[in-house]
């Protein structure tokens, strides 16, 4: 059997038991049709980067799951069906499937290497060093090539 | 043309440096860090990524945007 992540949002304006019965919900919808949890995880209560459905917040959790195929169709039934569910993704899991717990740390570790590197990105960038020659972009995002002078 | 030529230095993927397969689409640090202020997607030429790392980031990118962690647009740019 394959890894699946499931990744869903829960309306937070219910109280904190409601939560943990949706949360609980689809555990036992994955539990009770042959799948396996393998890591579970609780983002908790965040804003979101947009409004949905006139929310800013909403409590995160995400479950790592070994199952059969027809679990995602099963999956998308029971967020459908249930208003509470405000976003929902299931995906194939291409992580390591050892490392699931350690691979965070991992991240947490290169973290720094990372940051230095888009820095240095973000400043090339700014320098219009990239392209050489034509001098620098005012705009920090435009990515399009200059188009050279106008000749009419 | 030849300052060109020596100014241009190969760059070097980040993740392959790192040896990251796997990049998780809830891990809004690591991928904020290639997006720009506005919310875009920096491309791999500015960021150095290669190509099956790119490709991975931008898919996780946009499963990030489809789960409200990443910004479609931010408002904040005028």
């Amino acid at each position: 059997m394959k890894l699946y992540e499931t990744c869903f949002i829960v309306n937070p304006q219910s109280d904190e038991a409601t939560i943990e019965r949706h949360v609980k919900s689809v555990m036992d919808l994955i539990t009770g049709r042959g799948g396996k949890i393998v890591y579970e995880d609780r983002l908790g209560t965040r804003r979101m980067t947009y409004a949905i459905q006139g929310m800013t917040q909403g409590y995160y959790a995400s479950l790592i799951f070994e199952g059969p195929t027809t679990l995602n169709t099963e999956l998308e039934r029971h967020y459908h069906l249930e208003d509470a569910y405000i976003r929902y993704l299931t995906i194939l899991y291409e992580g390591d499937p050892e490392q699931i717990r350690t691979a965070r740390e991992a991240l947490q570790t290169s973290l720094d290497r990372a940051d230095q590197a888009a820095a240095e990105a973000r400043r090339e960038m700014r320098e219009g060093g990239f392209r050489g020659g034509r001098g620098r972009r005012n705009e920090e995002d435009d990515f399009r090539p200059s188009r050279g002078r106008r000749r009419d | 043309m030849a300052e060109f030529i020596e100014k241009k230095r190969r760059k070097l993927c980040r993740f392959c440096e790192n040896k990251i397969q796997y990049l998780d689409f809830k891990d809004e640090r690591l991928l904020r860090r290639f997006m720009t202020e506005r919310g875009k997607i920096v491309p791999r030429r500015i960021s150095g990524n290669c190509a099956n790392h790119q490709r991975k980031l931008t898919v996780a990118i946009k499963r990030g945007r489809h789960m409200a962690i990443m910004p479609f647009s931010s408002e904040s740019y005028r």
